[in-house]
């Protein structure tokens, strides 16, 4: 398949060309989604090594349930994904009987040695660092609320399947995420940082 | 109770999750309650902010998981096993093994000639030996003397009888 032909291409197309042997589809699949699954698995488990080891374990599960033609045309592809990182997710957590240590000062020192490697501009620090904010707040959520908010907003689950996911009503997974932001305003203001949320009103 | 719902109602209109004619309802709600319209505005602000805070996985995972990718694709897992094959074959008519394999075979027909025309030689060397051996084989059976005595036996017999009946016919005529 082409390069820019490869990029308009939608995701069904590029999941029967890599069913066919097409390597460089699944790349762009993976291009296309690896922040989103990232992010979700990394809020989830609050721990960038567990994130980037469960992230890996994600992706050869995907690949192997692609290959052996357990992808169903009819979902979607990144909600799919994301079902797959939750249940690692939840398997590692009953797997280490405890609750992973937060580390963001290991998020810190990963995440931005790659940004300082790369030429980058005053912004780009500032973003990088509102955004390491962002997530630092996220993380101190109450363990649902989060993984509703982490789903709809990263992994691009309806509430709906949430819901189904999660084994609650729509109506609870609505009032989750509405306690989610409402939270997120709150912790904001308690750690005095509150200025990156604030901007956007 | 009226104010939660409102709000997760905003949620479902930020996330696109309402019906064509309940969002259009939902807008002209969000028009003329300005509380509501700044929950809308507050939440829309923070869910785009939270999707700028997404975080990327290391290269060294992306590199693993395309290594995984590669590894396993079966077009290429096929296309190993036929180099595979391919390979053994290919080695043996690689123009190394093919100046070998002829020599071999030259060899092979010279000493099959030779080993002919050997056997042939012996082989017509061999037939009155072979015959001498027949009679050989056979002559000392009917030299033994275990084996003789039968035959004597019987000419000694018949030699009896032959005189018998002469004495018998020297009887008669007398």
């Amino acid at each position: 398949m082409d390069n820019s032909l490869m990029k308009k291409a939608q995701d069904r197309d590029l999941i029967k060309a890599f069913m066919s042997g097409n390597d460089c589809c699944f790349n762009e699949l993976l291009t296309r989604y690896k922040s989103k699954v990232f992010t979700t698995i990394y809020l989830i488990v609050k721990d960038r090594e567990i994130a980037e080891d469960l992230f890996q374990e994600v992706m050869i599960k995907v690949v192997r349930m692609i290959r052996s033609g357990k992808y169903n045309e009819e979902g979607k592809f990144l909600p799919w994904v994301v079902r797959i990182a939750r249940n690692l997710a939840i398997d590692h957590f009953r797997k280490v009987q405890r609750n992973p240590i937060q580390n963001e000062s290991a998020d810190y020192d990963i995440f931005n040695s790659i940004q300082r490697a790369e030429p980058s501009s005053e912004e780009q620090i500032i973003k990088e660092e509102n955004a390491r904010y962002i997530r630092s707040l996220i993380q101190e959520l109450p363990d649902k609320q989060r993984e509703v908010l982490v789903m709809r907003t990263y992994g691009e689950l309806s509430f709906k399947e949430i819901a189904d996911i999660t084994d609650v009503s729509i109506n609870t997974a609505l009032g989750r995420m509405r306690y989610a932001l409402l939270n997120l305003k709150k912790l904001a203001q308690e750690s005095g940082k509150s200025r990156a949320y604030e901007e956007t009103k | 109770m009226r104010k939660p719902n409102k709000e997760k109602n905003i949620l479902r209109f930020v996330f696109d999750e309402m019906q064509e004619i309940e969002a259009s309802n939902f807008l002209s709600e969000l028009c003329s309650d300005d509380e509501l319209w700044d929950k809308y505005e507050e939440w829309e602000g923070a869910i785009d902010e939270m999707k700028e805070a997404e975080a990327g996985p290391s290269e060294a995972s992306l590199n693993k998981i395309m290594a995984f990718v590669e590894e396993t694709n079966p077009n290429k897992q096929a296309s190993k096993q036929q180099d595979k094959h391919k390979g053994w074959l290919s080695s043996l008519f690689s123009g190394a093994n093919l100046h070998g394999m002829l020599a071999a075979a030259m060899l092979v027909f010279v000493l099959a000639g030779v080993a002919g025309s050997v056997y042939k030689v012996k082989r017509s060397q061999n037939l009155s030996p072979d015959r001498n051996n027949v009679s050989q084989k056979i002559t000392p059976a009917v030299q033994d003397p275990s084996l003789q005595w039968e035959p004597v036996k019987i000419n000694e017999g018949l030699e009896d009888v032959r005189t018998g009946i002469e004495n018998l016919m020297k009887k008669d005529q007398l």
